[in-house]
């Protein structure tokens, strides 16, 4: 098997066509801050080393993969540090303390709920009593911004196939199913890290995680590491019987509802008239960056997948998507119906 | 590699200066921070010990200062995304990151000029003034991150070097921080003025010379229409047979790259196809006429051309790229390439992929080649695995072997990447002893403690030359004037040959000598008019006549020098070259030069005007200005007795059409006589003897009552009035202009 570390040492070129793409150097404009950077300290050894604010941006990278579709080699950051991160979760650096406070004072909401969990981690307070949980139901893993009317046709689409979700487990992990939000969509992919594996160790074994959208799927992997499966809304759905009809009058749909794991139970394999944008959009289902100098590299990305779009209906799992193509449309919608509080029974 | 090693006391004390000057964020020295500022794009490593980010230029004055009174070099860096190791600080000392000082501080949109900041992303100026329907051409691969800085230092190419030359012919004028402390504005009008042309030795300098703190470039404007024709070949071969093809019939594309199928080592042939990218802009009808040729041509080659929109070519060339590179990955199992830089003449561009797939054979590495077919620049990337003991070694011996076989095909040692560490040892296989030894004038000239990136450009020591050739024939040759038409040059030796001798021998060809020196004539000599820096008639439209002289020599005493070759692209060491435009005997007598031809219009029409009044004439070249019309030359004239406008319009691929009725139309007037003239007429009518440049802005009517020429793109008016140039810029450049013929 590969190793992904070594594999990106092996790639890197140096060429530097990564920098522009990267959200963190965008930003910053250092050399640390880049995917080479990063790729280059990995090959120092910079993760042996015990104190983590010697390298800092090694917990910046927000594995959003833009370097890893310019890279002429294919050299994947993203996948080198997942396993160089998850090898020492207690590292968080000064920095980023530094910056979570930031965002506790003057970020936005979102980001202040997320900013709090991230650092009541990083400075390693004890964790909140835990009730037990019962392991008969699934957690669903929704990403922020979700509006009030998506949560509202999950929860009419969860009771249709018997289950009842709780407003908001971000606090209080209890034993019943229910919305985990803000996760997948935060600051930075250390915060992913922190949140999920807290979610990760205070769930009684079995208890599956049902990603609602784009944002929550990035998790799949994260979750497998620790020892959970990860389903997709409509897979879950599925196993419930649900069996819904292909969506009409969709033309389009974003990648995470290309991969068969949403496509299927959609029944979006049928009639294969759907497409796909162009493939370097795809990481605009990467986490948001709450820094200036990533807005313009992302208003371009935008503008090319609304040029995409055009004169078609975009089907989405991306809660952002939804936010910035006024064509597009999010699955649920179309699963349940005209009314998303009253959608059609399933089976 | 020692991590985290003691800091000499020496450095720790500059660290304490430099943070007391900006403050400890912006002085990086533990040792990750310095081990990620030890690299660029190349294979080359060299540790700084420490890194600076000076908040605005007016820090970088005392930043010099500091490292001069620490005795640590001065290292700037943009991005880092350099091929040569040009920002790799060999020696140590300090790394100057130009992070903030990333200003656009004047977009001059009337006057087609933005000034702007050593940090600025080339992308974002880019963007920049394309809000306003204007263009800055160069366009290096890495033009999404790298700075104006860096492709000032390297005289960034990229694929519209082709029709438009390298940053260096887009550099107005360049501010510099001296070695010593000293701020000197280099401008392209001092050679105008008596000066030499010290703005395009800066440029392609290699920060070896200065610290750039800020630049005013030339905008263009955007064409009416841009197409580019994707032409696949199944052979090698009968790609480039396409190239030469272009050029040889009269096509003008404004690039011509080409990307090669993947060459697998001693495997004959790859089902991988060879493609082209052809860019064609103009006018509309120049540009379907062009593409139409570039269709027909292709079909006569056994190519398939798709003729696609420019937004649509850029994706697709990216995407092709990167799936090749990519499959290259998987197929050969070699992770990683090495790409490097290497010019032929165009001629000889069938010979040098001829050498490389050879070379790739006989060292057993995988190959691709991305590159700048146009200008027989070529950039191989050999595929390797940097865990195979001793297969770096061997890369650099097969980009020695390719590239020492370049400079027996007469071709250069970089054409857009630069020198810096990756090739000085290899300068020797392309200049003689004299040409480099004055090349170590001009630096110890103007750093005479090797305080600016040191280490670069020029070969480490002395050494004895391993060989010399160049592209002028050394000795004089036996013709004063010998056409090249392949490659698309002319040599001129000697001050016989006239402007006139030169048009005869291009009648009938595709090519045009396009330089018309202002106060000169049909029968004036050629080397008297570079030697005398006079502009051509059509300046400052691309291409200028400084911009055309790719090779000369220089005598004195009995003794020869010879700097550049017949290729259009050279960044191989100081552009010396560029100094005789202009360089009126000081740095030895002009022998010869070789100049770049282009290709000539297919259609033209030239208008002597005569105005009633000076501010007829005026009105009348503004409307011309704004008209869209495609002048090649616009110009108010006044003689003794009369106020003219000269003005013509050409067309590239098809016939005028419209365009000829519109211009007359525009100019005619109530008191206005109009001729038709043609275009060597329309020359001899600028009075002779035109010697004295002078700014409009500093004139209050630019033409005067003197006989005088006033260019309106030029911003400036040539008069008889006065003697040569201001003695200060004569001055100014005394000292280098002697210590390079001290070197003979």
């Amino acid at each position: 098997m590969v190793n992904p570390l070594q594999e990106a040492l092996r790639r890197c070129t140096t060429c530097g066509l990564c920098l522009p793409e990267c959200p963190t150097f965008l930003a910053s404009g250092l050399e640390p801050e880049s995917p080479r950077g990063r790729v280059q300290a990995l090959a120092l050894g910079v993760t042996e080393v015990p104190d983590a604010d010697t390298f800092a941006s090694f917990w910046s990278c927000l594995s959003c993969g833009a370097c890893l579709d310019v890279c002429p080699t294919g050299v994947d950051v993203v996948a080198a540090y997942r396993d160089a991160r998850r090898d020492r979760p207690d590292g968080t650096p000064r920095r980023l303390r530094a910056f979570l406070a930031q965002q506790l004072s003057d970020g936005d909401p979102a980001v202040r709920a997320v900013g709090a969990a991230a650092l009541r981690r990083a400075e390693r307070r004890p964790p909140q009593p835990a009730p037990p949980v019962d392991g008969a139901h699934d957690v669903l893993v929704a990403g922020d911004l979700v509006p009030e009317a998506t949560i509202r046709a999950a929860h009419a689409l969860a009771r249709g196939w018997g289950r009842e979700l709780r407003p908001d487990l971000n606090e209080h992990l209890a034993g019943a199913t229910g919305f985990l939000l803000d996760a997948g969509l935060t600051a930075t992919h250390e915060q992913h890290v922190e949140l999920f594996a807290t979610t990760c160790r205070d769930l009684a074994p079995g208890v599956r995680l049902v990603a609602l959208d784009a944002d929550a799927w990035r998790l799949a992997d994260l979750a497998v590491a620790h020892g959970r499966e990860m389903v997709t809304f409509p897979e879950a759905l599925a196993e419930g019987g649900w069996k819904p009809a292909p969506p009409s009058g969709t033309d389009l749909v974003d990648h995470a509802l290309g991969a068969p794991r949403w496509a299927e139970p959609l029944g979006l394999h049928h009639g294969g008239k759907v497409a796909t944008p162009p493939s370097e959009l795809r990481h605009l289902n990467g986490p948001l960056v709450m820094e200036a100098g990533s807005v313009d590299v992302l208003a371009q990305l935008v503008a090319r997948l609304r040029e995409a779009s055009a004169g078609r209906t975009l089907l989405t799992a991306d809660q952002r998507t939804l936010a910035r193509i006024g064509s597009a449309r999010f699955y649920l919608d179309l699963l349940a119906g005209p009314s998303p509080a009253d959608p059609a029974p399933p089976c | 590699m020692t991590r985290r090693g003691t800091v000499a006391p020496s450095v720790a004390a500059a660290a304490e200066d430099y943070t007391r000057l900006l403050g400890p964020d912006r002085v990086l020295s533990s040792w990750v921070d310095r081990e990620l500022h030890a690299y660029d794009a190349s294979l080359d490593r060299g540790l700084p010990d420490l890194v600076v980010l000076p908040r605005s230029r007016a820090d970088l004055g005392p930043v010099l200062r500091l490292a001069r009174e620490h005795g640590l070099p001065v290292v700037m860096r943009g991005a880092g995304t350099g091929y040569s190791g040009g920002a790799v600080p060999v020696r140590g000392g300090v790394v100057v990151s130009t992070r903030d000082l990333d200003r656009i501080l004047e977009l001059d949109v009337e006057n087609l000029t933005v000034r702007c900041e050593p940090g600025v992303v080339l992308h974002r100026l880019q963007q920049a003034v394309s809000e306003h329907g204007l263009r800055y051409l160069p366009d290096p691969s890495s033009h999404r991150v790298c700075t104006i800085g860096g492709n000032i230092a390297e005289n960034a190419g990229g694929p519209h070097a082709l029709g438009h030359g390298p940053t260096s012919n887009f550099v107005v004028a360049v501010r510099v921080l001296m070695a010593d402390g000293q701020v000197v504005e280099f401008h392209e009008d001092d050679v105008l003025r008596g000066g030499l042309d010290m703005r395009a030795l800066i440029v392609g300098s290699e920060g070896t010379l200065g610290v750039v703190l800020d630049t005013t470039l030339r905008l263009v404007e955007q064409p009416e229409r841009q197409r580019v024709a994707i032409v696949t070949f199944a052979d090698q071969d009968d790609a480039v047979r396409m190239v030469e093809q272009v050029f040889a019939t009269g096509l003008s594309p404004t690039a011509l790259d080409m990307l090669t199928g993947a060459r697998m080592p001693r495997v004959a042939s790859t089902l991988d196809p060879s493609i082209l990218f052809i860019d064609v802009e103009g006018r509309a009808a120049d540009v379907e006429a062009q593409t139409d040729r570039l269709r027909a041509l292709a079909a006569d080659l056994g190519g398939a051309a798709d003729v696609v929109r420019v937004d649509e070519f850029l994706q697709v060339r990216a995407e092709l790229v990167k799936d090749k590179v990519r499959r290259m990955v998987g197929l050969s199992g070699f992770p990683r390439y090495y790409l490097f830089d290497c010019v032929a003449p165009r001629a000889r561009l069938r010979d040098l992929m001829k050498t490389l797939r050879e070379a790739a054979d006989a060292y057993g590495f995988p190959l691709l080649n991305t590159f700048h077919a146009g200008d027989g620049n070529v950039h191989p990337a050999p595929f390797y695995d940097p865990d195979v003991p001793g297969h770096q070694d061997r890369l650099r011996e097969f980009s020695a072997h390719v590239l020492r076989s370049c400079a027996e095909m007469g071709g250069t040692l970089s054409g857009e990447h630069g020198i810096g560490l990756e090739k000085r040892d290899l300068m020797e296989f392309f200049y003689s002893a004299p040409a480099l030894a004055a090349m170590h004038a001009v630096k110890t000239s103007l750093d005479p403690s090797f305080l600016l990136n040191p280490e670069k450009l020029l070969p480490a020591g002395s050494g004895t030359p391993a060989s010399h050739r160049s592209g002028v024939p050394s000795g004089t040759p036996a013709q004063p004037l010998v056409l090249d038409l392949e490659d698309g040059t002319l040599s001129v030796s000697g001050r016989t040959p006239t402007f006139a001798d030169c048009a005869a021998l291009l009648d009938g060809t595709p090519f045009e000598l396009a330089y018309q020196p202002i106060g000169l004539g049909p029968d004036d000599s050629v080397l008297a008019a570079i030697d005398q820096g006079l502009p051509g008639l059509r300046e400052p439209r691309a291409p200028r006549a400084r911009d055309l002289v790719l090779a000369c020599a220089l005598e004195q005493h009995g003794r020869r020098v010879e700097f550049g070759t017949t290729c259009a692209k050279d960044v191989s060491g100081y552009e010396m070259r560029k100094l005789v435009f202009g360089g009126r005997g000081r740095l030895g007598e002009l022998a010869s030069v070789v100049v770049r031809l282009t290709a000539g219009p297919t259609d033209t029409e030239t208008l002597r005007v005569t105005c009633g009044s000076a501010e007829d004439a005026s009105d009348l070249v503004e409307s011309l200005r704004k008209s869209g019309l495609p002048l090649g030359l616009l110009a108010a004239i006044r003689t003794e007795t009369e106020h003219l406008v000269l003005a013509e319009v050409r067309a590239f691929g098809a016939s005028l059409g419209t365009d000829r009725r519109r211009f007359h139309d525009l100019v005619a007037g109530p008191r206005r006589l109009v001729d038709r003239v043609s275009d060597s007429a329309a020359w001899d009518m600028v009075p002779r003897g035109l010697v004295s440049y002078a700014r409009v802005e500093e004139e209050v009517d630019p033409l005067g009552h003197e006989p005088a020429c006033w260019l309106p793109w030029q911003r400036g008016v040539w008069r008889s009035s006065s003697a040569l140039g201001a003695a200060t810029l004569a001055a100014r450049d005394h000292g280098l202009a002697e210590a390079v013929r001290a070197t003979w």
